[in-house]
């Protein structure tokens, strides 16, 4: 659906932090370009990457803030081309990527944020999630029959899935508050595309021979429960949104807009975070120069 | 870019390092600032495009370490050539003092744990060579902090020996594997490690990076030169070999790293994928599904 919107808008109009409510349907998949041409997009994410860049240097030189972003979408929504082109400036040693897919074994062993804490960020690092502990709302609400396999006591299973959902929602909730308050904020993206923009994708990923690889028949499954996954995302979204870890649904039917969009509100929030360069001790450089300058004169 | 060959830094084994030979500085690679910048943009591109080759054949994976003195250029010179290419496709470990449940274990435990996967670049900043390089020089770690049983320690030229022979043996399995290992020595002189760090104490953007602990270790720079030589010499193999990188200046040393890493992806066996004529029998299959849903 393309929806105008007032060109004075800010990364705000994306914004889902428990204020507004998020209607699935009634959200816009494109959005008026915010580039000239394909010259002046690169330039713009080029000049937001090196503004991101400088942020995370001083975070990482400061050492109390760790990043946490989480990317949830439908199949070929661009959560792995958002992700290699919007942190491609991102100093890659601070930078921490976890792909997430179906749990194994092991996984299943714990409980359902047993995996997601083992991959989250140090102090001065972006983590990313790409899929994450919503999965645990979205996949699994449109297929409760998978829970079975979690192997939860099933006298601690309410009888009524929607007060799991609930419950689930405030676990997330309780998660996410505690990481904020330990220094870690979190920003959630919700890639939102249209049906059929997804299968025109799906379809051209099927036809070119370089990225038959990433398609599965299952992804096509998937498409089949389309109306359940957007009321998943939608009670999710509300159901999760916080002031402090709030979501940003994304229009996501072209790319480019896509990416400049991420890039712009993680550009903000990293700018926002209340991080310097540590304060030196003048004397005591001085006194480390001149130690310095003494070792070589003795030789 | 000039054109030059990478092979006078590599050791494999072939021939000796002697470290007071090996120069610290190399011809301009570059005529400018902004040449330097347009090579590096280019090896940037160039290593993208051969990773993501090594992710879609799926078999390979790349160890490249770094091992240097301080300030030598280890975290700048992995941000400015692998900035660039998918941060998806690179992963990073840094290793710093072992923890403590990290010295409740043997000395590679800690390495294991953080190895690429396939079709993935690791890159470790520093490594397992501390393990024969710091431990060299301050042989008191190994008894101390170690807790390595006591006959073991009896005979240190024994040890380090040991220690280099299971290197050697690891680096070889994870080659048999799919893993080469490419290992970097960024070779910087006495000289220009001091205006280094002296730059760094007086630069407020640099000097959190500064560690008092760095000017003592300069104390030991004869035997820290000791023990590269004597790691290099004991580790560089034809599947695993070492480059010797003049480090004193910084744009150079990152030109020729990015060049080697090129040279050793383009020496993978990566075949295209071939298209298989079943999979595209079901694919057109899918499509079908896709247009009617």
């Amino acid at each position: 659906m393309v929806r105008q919107f007032d060109m004075t808008f800010t990364t705000k109009t994306f914004r889902y932090d428990g204020k507004k409510p998020f209607a699935s349907a009634d959200t816009p998949t494109l959005i008026d370009p915010l580039y000239a041409d394909e010259a002046d997009f690169n330039q713009q994410l080029d000049d937001l990457s090196a503004r991101m860049d400088q942020a995370q240097n001083v975070m990482h030189a400061d050492g109390q803030y760790g990043l946490l972003v989480v990317f949830q979408a439908m199949d070929a929504a661009g959560k792995d081309s958002s992700i290699r082109r919007v942190f491609r400036g991102v100093n890659p040693s601070r930078f921490q990527m976890a792909p997430f897919k179906k749990p194994e074994k092991e996984d299943l062993k714990h409980d359902f944020l047993w995996r997601f804490w083992r991959e989250l960020p140090e102090r001065g690092n972006i983590g990313v999630f790409n899929r994450s502990y919503y999965e645990e709302v979205l996949t699994l609400r449109v297929h409760p029959e998978q829970l079975t396999k979690q192997l939860i006591p099933e006298n601690l299973l309410p009888k009524d899935n929607k007060v799991l959902w609930k419950q689930r929602f405030g676990d997330i909730v309780h998660f996410e508050d505690y990481l904020y308050r330990n220094g870690f904020p979190i920003v959630k993206f919700y890639l939102h595309v249209d049906k059929k923009e997804q299968g025109k994708r799906l379809i051209a990923r099927l036809e070119d021979g370089e990225k038959q690889w990433k398609l599965s028949e299952s992804d096509l499954e998937e498409r089949g429960f389309w109306p359940e996954y957007m009321r998943a995302y939608e009670d999710t979204v509300n159901g999760t949104a916080t002031q402090t870890c709030p979501w940003y649904v994304i229009p996501s039917d072209d790319r480019t807009n896509q990416q400049l969009l991420i890039a712009r509100i993680l550009t903000e929030l990293l700018e926002s975070l209340p991080v310097e360069f540590p304060k030196t001790d003048a004397k005591e450089a001085k006194k480390q120069i001149a130690e310095i300058k003494k070792q070589d004169a003795d030789e | 870019m000039k054109d030059f060959k990478t092979d006078r830094f590599r050791y494999d084994g072939s021939t000796k390092l002697t470290i007071e030979k090996a120069s610290s500085k190399v011809d301009d690679l570059y005529k400018s600032s902004d040449e330097y910048e347009e090579i590096l943009r280019q090896q940037a591109a160039e290593i993208d495009k051969l990773q993501n080759k090594l992710y879609a054949h799926n078999r390979f994976g790349l160890l490249v370490i770094f091992q240097a003195l301080d300030a030598a250029g280890k975290d700048g010179t992995i941000q400015h050539v692998f900035t660039g290419t998918n941060p998806v496709g690179v992963q990073v470990a840094s290793f710093k003092r072992p923890t403590d449940e990290e010295l409740d274990h043997d000395f590679l435990w800690r390495s294991w744990r953080v190895l690429p996967e396939r079709g993935k670049i690791g890159i470790f900043n520093r490594s397992y060579y501390e393990e024969t390089l710091v431990t060299q020089v301050h042989p008191e770690i190994l008894t101390e902090s170690q807790r390595l049983p006591e006959d073991a320690t009896d005979d240190l030229d024994k040890l380090f020996k040991h220690r280099f022979k299971a290197i050697r043996a690891m680096e070889k399995y994870l080659c048999q594997n799919g893993f080469p290992t490419v290992k970097f020595f960024l070779h910087v002189s006495k000289d220009e490690q001091a205006d280094r760090l002296i730059a760094r104490i007086q630069d407020p953007e640099k000097n959190w990076k500064f560690d008092e602990g760095d000017v003592k270790e300069r104390e030991f720079w004869k035997d820290y030169q000791k023990a590269y030589e004597d790691t290099i010499n004991e580790t560089a193999r034809k599947q695993a070999p070492w480059y010797v990188i003049p480090a004193d200046d910084k744009k150079n040393m990152r030109l020729l790293v990015g060049r080697v890493l090129i040279e050793e992806l383009k020496k993978l066996p990566l075949a295209d994928v071939e298209p298989d004529q079943v999979r595209f029998d079901e694919l057109q299959k899918l499509i079908d599904v896709i247009k009617n849903q």
